[in-house]
């Protein structure tokens, strides 16, 4: 089934067309746009002819060719469940989008430019799933940021999007420093980069924990894709980076890469957890706060903000959370199956989700020609309806909805944990478990509020004069709509077939049929308090938005504490003007050092030749002038004296010259007797 | 191979210098063709030992000089001099193209090309010398052009008292250098590149050590001895910094690989914690510098100083990747930074202001010119795939390797300030609102943008199939 060189060709084929798509440009400025459909439709072929393969267990699994000689940097893919899976997932979606925005972005003079930068970013996204070793993913991971930095900055002439761009690079790479210095102290330790390697020897783990590193080697690798997937507190670039780039490249969803990276490594940390290392508690806890707590903090700011691209940001942010917060469960579980299948399920089903929502918002803010919420009522078109039906009710986790079976899912698997945290005795764990329980819960009656916000303010009654929209447009966002609708709906029957598809990862089979699902979800404590809280937060979300009984603007002023909680929302807690502090700081001290230390090492430079200088005049001026030379001068001096006064002896009379020679006559004998010995 | 191929290298650009100057009124019109042509011809015959190198046969030539005191004329090809050694011609070479335009209506052209050819042979005698009287020699030829490009064809008024700052602090540092080699002599009777330190008494082999090592630490311009960088680098005419910045401070990070690895490793060993340290507050503060600067060439000149920290990081771990690294990324760098002067001359020529405050929205009146000075800024923020990542990636590869965990995850996280820097001077040259006055800038001429795209063609191709260097680079250990 596999079509040849499958696994290398879905990935280096959008990259060709990357490399071609310049070229094509040149030549006639559409013909990009149909590269791009044509080289991700392949791409998304050879994607799928994978599939079969992995369900049947004939796939080979990790090839290798060699990238610098006589070194461990290799370029090599694994193909294995969960990368096919995803590699699939992004080319088809991928494919979806491409077509929409063919028609999308038609109206758009760089073509070229937008055609490079989206066949790039989907090549560098299925080298992060497809890569069977680290610095390879990491690539694709950089080539993935800066497409979406470029994307971010597309209309590069508006100094504010502009300005997106740099934010969403730097933001991304503060994240992606922390990955790459977690890559390279695992390869310190473990002398290899392979993941499959990487996942059988763990012995370097044990030497990490030794060290004490494992925690913060694990933390930093969480880092990076805290990042990427736009996780408290790294969330603040993916809102306006989308809201800034072209409207239909957001539907390709780059922070799942994120949770994709730690599906990639759980079951290699959870090892290392089960072995007892020291640390990996800690940092499967930290990971499970940090999900719940993203996914209730960003579920919060979506509630208040204006721009549709925002709002699905922060929701996809706050998904992630749920996905995250799955797997930090699954680590601190003895058995990772539960977690981990709920985090990939939930992340498979939430790409087309997130897509559809996405491609949704694209096609109704093309219509109306505004990305403000408030702008978007009274635009009639059924597709567009449905789509956000099914979208934002999925999200909100209303029964039996996709959404609603994964958080529930999470949930109890919280549940779970705490239970087996107590029956072993380890309270904190047991607590601390109970309170991600109740956060996720509380995410879910928030995600309620705002998923029926959007769909209220969307499908509000005012009338419109809508643009025309291209029926490429269409087409593909009903395709999306099947997909997902089909994904939505029969969610319940897939999962038994995803865990069979994903049990080369597990080694257990714990769905093997739909009643297994079933009473694992349905019967729980969460169940309950699932619907409870969605009926407290889609309750005041339907009163003020879908009935309209309430008018929002008058409520919150009336009550002062609503709007200053409305304010801190509205501001995401802060959180952005804190970092646009940081880097102020950072300018702020970068100038200061300079005015003060570097100005002051030149100066003490010229003060060092300002010294020698002086020093070599005060030494030409005493020592030199006054002191040699002028001792020079004292000698000549005197010998030019004692010269003249001598020179009055030299008369020139023959009757002196003749005396003075007899006086020296007799003092040479005189001499020669008093010295000169006796003659033998 | 062509025979006496790394003397010609060297011989060919001095004689073509001096010809040039001494016939300067005939050849005036075309002296900048001619030059370039006689650069190329350098950079062929450097490129005639590849097949050796390949096959990591190292080529040395040897000829009679001073037979009373038994000195000879040596050079030495091989896995270590000839990458550097390429890098510096073809970087002098497209320099040298470059000028064509840009120093078009200077006046003293015969001159200047006539220094620059002086200026290139200096530095490539520097990278293939086989002993160290000869090494220092070149070394001072180096200095003496590069002071007059500066002090007589700098931009400002300040550029006599900058080129006297510049001649006198590399000056110094050449002195060190030379106690250094005269001790070397003093102990072991011989000029030639120390194989091991053992004949030197371990009293005094740490003060020899440290006599190199200040000589090259002022080429690097190593904290604190860097402030002579900036100023010439920014006072230098662009293509002049361009070698300067690109090439002529890599001449101490060859010198460090070439003498200090392989003759004093153990010394090396002992000091590779001061060494590291050293390196990483280069980066930090050459990077947080550059983040104050609104001056395109003095961001510039920082972001060197702070990428000199890298390279002396990775030589000072004593670890071979950390060195092969190193060179990697004297080569690399060499490809980057230079790339980015001579984009940076193309703003300046082209809007006639360097305050990156004025520049805006030049994307798309100048494309070639930004996206090239996209490679090259995110190749130095180690950006896979381009060049820059792969040189990064093994200095702190190595410098994990050799025990100093700590100490490289602090510079691997301080890559990011690059990434500001950079990222903070293409956003505000290139997107964004165009300020009126620069509503009319065009591109600049073919003549600037061949050697633009030639290096960042470069960048690109080697950052895709980095074997392509490293099969000829390897540390000198």
């Amino acid at each position: 089934m596999l079509l040849p060189y499958a696994p290398w060709l879905c990935w280096l084929i959008p990259i060709i067309g990357t490399a071609v798509t310049p070229l094509v440009g040149v030549i006639r400025r559409k013909f990009s746009g149909y590269l791009a459909v044509l080289s991700i439709g392949v791409s998304a072929l050879f994607s799928f002819s994978m599939i079969p393969d992995i369900y049947f267990g004939t796939a080979p699994s990790d090839l290798t060719i060699p990238w610098i000689s006589n070194s461990i940097i290799q370029v090599g893919v694994l193909v294995d469940s969960l990368s096919v899976l995803m590699a699939s997932v992004i080319t088809c979606i991928g494919f979806l989008v491409t077509v929409f925005s063919v028609a999308y972005m038609q109206e758009e003079p760089s073509l070229a430019r937008f055609w490079f930068l989206i066949q790039l970013f989907i090549g560098g996204y299925v080298v992060i799933v497809m890569a069977d070793n680290l610095l390879f993913m990491f690539i694709g991971w950089e080539i993935v940021g800066i497409c979406c930095t470029g994307l971010a900055a597309f209309w590069y002439k508006d100094s504010n999007k502009a300005h997106m761009g740099l934010k969403t690079f730097l933001i991304l790479q503060v994240a992606d420093v922390l990955l790459l210095a977690s890559i390279l102290i695992i390869y310190a330790y473990s002398n290899t980069l392979n993941i499959t390697e990487l996942s059988k020897n763990n012995n370097w783990m044990g030497e990490l924990s030794r060290s004490g590193l494992l925690f913060v080697t694990a933390l930093m690798f969480f880092g990076g894709a805290v990042g990427k997937a736009a996780q408290f507190p790294l969330q603040e670039w993916l809102p306006d980076a989308l809201a800034a780039s072209p409207s239909s490249f957001n539907a390709l969803t780059e922070c799942l890469a994120g949770p994709f990276l730690m599906a990639r490594v759980l079951p290699i940390f959870h090892q290392a957890s089960l072995m007892g290392y020291s640390g990996m508690i800690n940092f499967f806890l930290v990971m499970t706060f940090m999900g719940a707590l993203t996914a209730v903090i960003s579920a919060l700011i979506a509630m208040t903000q204006a721009n549709i691209f925002k709002v699905l940001s922060y929701g996809i942010s706050s998904v992630i959370g749920y996905m995250m917060a799955a797997f930090g469960l699954a680590g601190l579980m003895t058995d990772m199956s539960w977690g981990y299948l709920a985090g990939t399920f939930l992340l498979t089903v939430d790409a087309f989700v997130s897509a559809l929502l996405f491609l949704t918002a694209a096609y109704i803010s093309y219509a109306v020609g505004s990305d403000d919420l408030h702008h978007m009522g009274g635009f009639k078109s059924r597709i567009a309806h449905r789509s956000m039906e099914v979208g934002a009710l999925a999200l909100g986790g209303i029964p039996p909805l996709s959404g609603f079976w994964c958080t529930n899912w999470i949930q109890t698997v919280a549940w779970d944990l705490a239970e087996e945290a107590g029956i072993k005795g380890q309270f904190i764990l047991m607590i601390s478990s109970y309170v991600v329980f109740a956060l996720l819960i509380v995410g879910a009656g928030i995600t309620a509020f705002y998923g029926l916000r959007m769909m209220g303010l969307v499908f509000s009654s005012e009338e419109k004069v809508p643009k025309k929209i291209p029926s490429l447009m269409r087409i593909s966002l009903v395709a999306t709509l099947a997909i997902t609708m089909f994904l939505d709906f029969l969610a319940l029957l897939l999962i038994p077939s995803f865990n069979k598809f994903l049990l080369p990862l597990l080694e257990t089979l714990t769905f093997s049929n739909i009643v297994d699902v079933l009473i694992y979800i349905v019967p729980s404590i969460s169940t309950v308090l699932t619907c409870v809280a969605v009926a407290v937060g889609g309750y005041p979300a339907y009163q003020v938005y879908v009935a309209r009984r309430v008018n929002p603007v008058k409520l919150i002023e009336r009550h002062r504490f609503l709007g200053k909680i409305h304010g801190f929302l509205w501001n995401r807690f802060y959180i952005d003007a804190l970092y646009y502090k940081v880097a102020d700081f950072f300018g702020r001290s970068s100038k200061l050092v300079y005015k003060y230390l570097e100005c002051s090492i030149d100066a003490l430079n010229y003060g060092v030749a300002g010294f020698f200088r002086r020093l070599s005049s005060v030494l030409y001026k005493y020592p030199e002038l006054r002191g040699i030379d002028a001792l020079n001068y004292f000698l000549a001096h005197w010998v030019t004296l004692f010269a003249r006064r001598f020179r009055k002896t030299q008369t020139g009379v023959l009757s002196y010259n003749m005396l003075t020679a007899f006086v020296g006559v007799i003092m040479l004998i005189a001499l020669l007797l008093l010295f000169g010995g006796v003659i033998p | 191979m062509i025979l006496h191929a790394s003397l010609l290298a060297i011989i060919l650009p001095i004689f073509s210098a001096i010809l040039i100057y001494v016939f300067g009124k005939y050849t005036e019109k075309y002296v900048g063709w001619i030059a370039t042509a006689m650069a190329s011809l350098s950079v062929c015959m450097i490129l005639s030992m590849v097949t050796d190198v390949v096959e990591k046969v190292s080529i040395r030539d040897t000829y009679v000089w001073i037979p009373s005191i038994e000195l000879k004329l040596g050079f030495v090809v091989d896995t270590v001099s000839f990458t550097i050694a390429l890098i510096v011609a073809v970087v002098s070479a497209l320099s040298c193209f470059y000028s064509i335009k840009y120093m078009e209506n200077k006046r003293g052209q015969t001159g200047y090309y006539a220094s620059l050819l002086l200026f290139m042979a200096g530095m490539i005698g520097v990278i293939l010398s086989a002993n160290l009287i000869q090494f220092y020699l070149f070394w001072e030829l180096m200095l003496i052009p590069s002071y007059f490009l500066i002090a007589s064809w700098g931009v400002s008024k300040k550029r006599l008292t900058i080129g006297f700052k510049y001649f006198i602090f590399t000056h110094i540092g050449a002195l060190f250098m030379l106690m250094g080699i005269l001790s070397i002599y003093a102990f072991t009777g011989t000029f030639d590149l120390p194989q091991a330190s053992a004949e030197i008494p371990p009293t005094s082999i740490l003060t020899v050590f440290a006599l190199l090592l200040i000589g090259f630490s002022v080429k690097m311009a190593i904290f604190p001895v860097h402030t002579w960088l900036p100023d010439a680098h920014s006072e230098a005419p662009t293509p002049i910094s361009a070698m300067l910045s690109g090439v002529m401070i890599k001449c101490g990070a060859y010198a460090f690989a070439r003498i200090l690895l392989s003759g004093f490793g153990q010394t090396v060993t002992q000091t590779s914690d001061v060494l590291a340290i050293l390196g990483v507050v280069t980066m930090i503060y050459g990077g947080l510098m550059a983040l104050a600067q609104t001056d395109i060439k003095r961001l510039l000149a920082y972001s060197s100083i702070s990428q000199m920290g890298y390279i002396f990081f990775g030589l000072g771990v004593y670890s071979t990747m950390g060195a092969t690294g190193a060179l990697f990324h004297v080569v690399n760098h060499a490809v980057c930074k230079s790339l980015l002067f001579m984009c940076a001359g193309a703003i300046i020529h082209q809007t006639g202001t360097r305050n990156i405050r004025r520049l805006g929205g030049l994307a798309d009146k100048m494309p070639i010119t930004c996206a090239a000075s996209l490679i090259g800024a995110l190749s130095l923020a180690g950006t896979p795939p381009l060049n820059g990542f792969w040189s990064e990636w093994m200095i702190f590869s190595g410098g994990i390797s050799s025990g100093k965990i700590l100490i490289t995850t602090i510079a691997v996280v301080s890559t990011a300030i690059t990434a500001g820097y950079y990222l903070w001077f293409i956003w505000r040259a290139f997107f964004g609102t165009t300020p009126k006055e620069l509503e009319n800038t065009k591109e600049a001429s073919w003549l600037m943008c061949i050697p633009i795209i030639i290096l960042a063609a470069i960048a690109v191709v080697v950052g895709i199939w980095p074997d392509i260097v490293l099969t000829v680079l390897s540390a000198p250990f």
